[in-house]
């Protein structure tokens, strides 16, 4: 499950959230019942088509919404490709909502493409391109743990962290660069060698070495 | 000579109107470009600023229902105001049962809570007696 809406959710008297592709398809919600994401879609979408409107005022669509009712607010961003939806309380301190609708926008620009990791990965390209899928990075840990043991898991976040992403939003253009670090921990070139050979079939096809 | 003084006497009746909503909505939106007081169909009933009045009316109404239904499929209770934001301006607006305050104004790039304040400044109007 991507973490993406975490930040988001942990503002207080937040209910829940729902982040959507361009295309309606959900990448992760943080929903309680008796919310559901299908069903916060078409609510969602019929709001977007709404705001189209707004473009008979400024030449740019609306990209963020809010409304406050007495028992509850919504709020919307749609921002690179992505639809994000809000559900709080009505206190909910707006400004720290807005604080936190840049800081994902931020993170979707940042990070590269974002599926729905725990299905089978859906290819979004954003900003440094197609993410990897979360069976990718499995599969290092995987063939990591022949030489590292127990500690590969620990030892790959470590180095996914390093290079300044989260599992969930690692791109793919960045596997060679993760899978040469983890070998340089190493101790022997034979199994720094064995490794990168074994990891090498979890590389993207551009970056694999024929 | 006859005392002019005396026999001419000059009355002037000062008429003080109250100012109207968008007036006063106007005193603590100075920024705002455009203000409109309109129906829940879109029908202009004041505006003060300039730009296309009618516009940002019919906007509004069309924001409020889409708000409206969405507020009520997910059971929120009653529609207080909304908020559209886009590249350089925001639109704001207090709802009520059969009206809405509409502001057009550059967004304000510090994250601050402007929907929150509009609704409470419009709420309070609300309690003011117009004299």
């Amino acid at each position: 499950m991507s973490q993406l809406l975490l930040n988001l959710c942990s503002v207080d008297q937040v209910r829940g959230a729902a982040l959507y592709t361009e295309g309606w398809q959900c990448v992760e919600h943080r929903l309680p019942p008796p919310y559901e994401p299908g069903y916060i879609r078409t609510v969602a979408q019929e709001l977007v088509s709404a705001f189209e409107f707004y473009t008979f005022l400024e030449s740019s669509p609306a990209a963020t919404a809010m409304a406050r009712a007495s028992d509850g607010l919504v709020a919307m961003m749609s921002t690179k490709g992505f639809h994000a939806f809000l559900i709080a309380e009505p206190d909910v301190n707006l400004t720290f909502i807005k604080v936190a609708f840049s800081a994902l926008e931020h993170r979707l620009t940042q990070a590269g493409s974002i599926g729905d990791l725990d299905q089978a990965a859906i290819p979004l390209v954003v900003g440094q391109g197609e993410m990897a899928p979360l069976e990718t990075l499995r599969g290092i840990v995987e063939a990591y743990t022949e030489f590292a043991g127990p500690a590969a898991r620990l030892l790959i976040k470590a180095e996914i962290r390093h290079l300044g992403f989260h599992a969930d939003t690692f791109p793919l253009s960045r596997i060679d660069a993760l899978i040469g670090r983890a070998a340089s921990r190493l101790l022997t070139p034979e199994d720094r060698a064995a490794f990168e050979k074994d990891a090498a079939r979890w590389m993207p096809k551009p970056y694999v070495n024929a | 000579m006859p005392n002019y003084k005396s026999t001419i006497s000059i009355s002037r009746q000062v008429v003080v109107r109250a100012p109207t909503r968008v007036e006063r909505l106007r005193r603590y939106y100075p920024q705002a470009s455009l203000l409109v007081h309109a129906t829940d169909q879109g029908e202009v009933l004041d505006a003060g600023g300039s730009g296309d009045r009618e516009g940002l009316a019919a906007v509004a109404a069309v924001t409020s229902k889409a708000f409206t239904r969405a507020v009520d499929k997910l059971c929120l209770g009653r529609l207080e105001g909304w908020a559209l934001e886009g590249g350089d301006h925001q639109c704001l607006s207090a709802v009520r049962d059969d009206d809405l305050d509409v502001a057009f104004m550059p967004v304000n790039r510090d994250n601050v809570d402007d929907l929150s304040d509009f609704i409470d400044q419009a709420d309070d109007l609300e309690g003011e007696t117009e004299s």
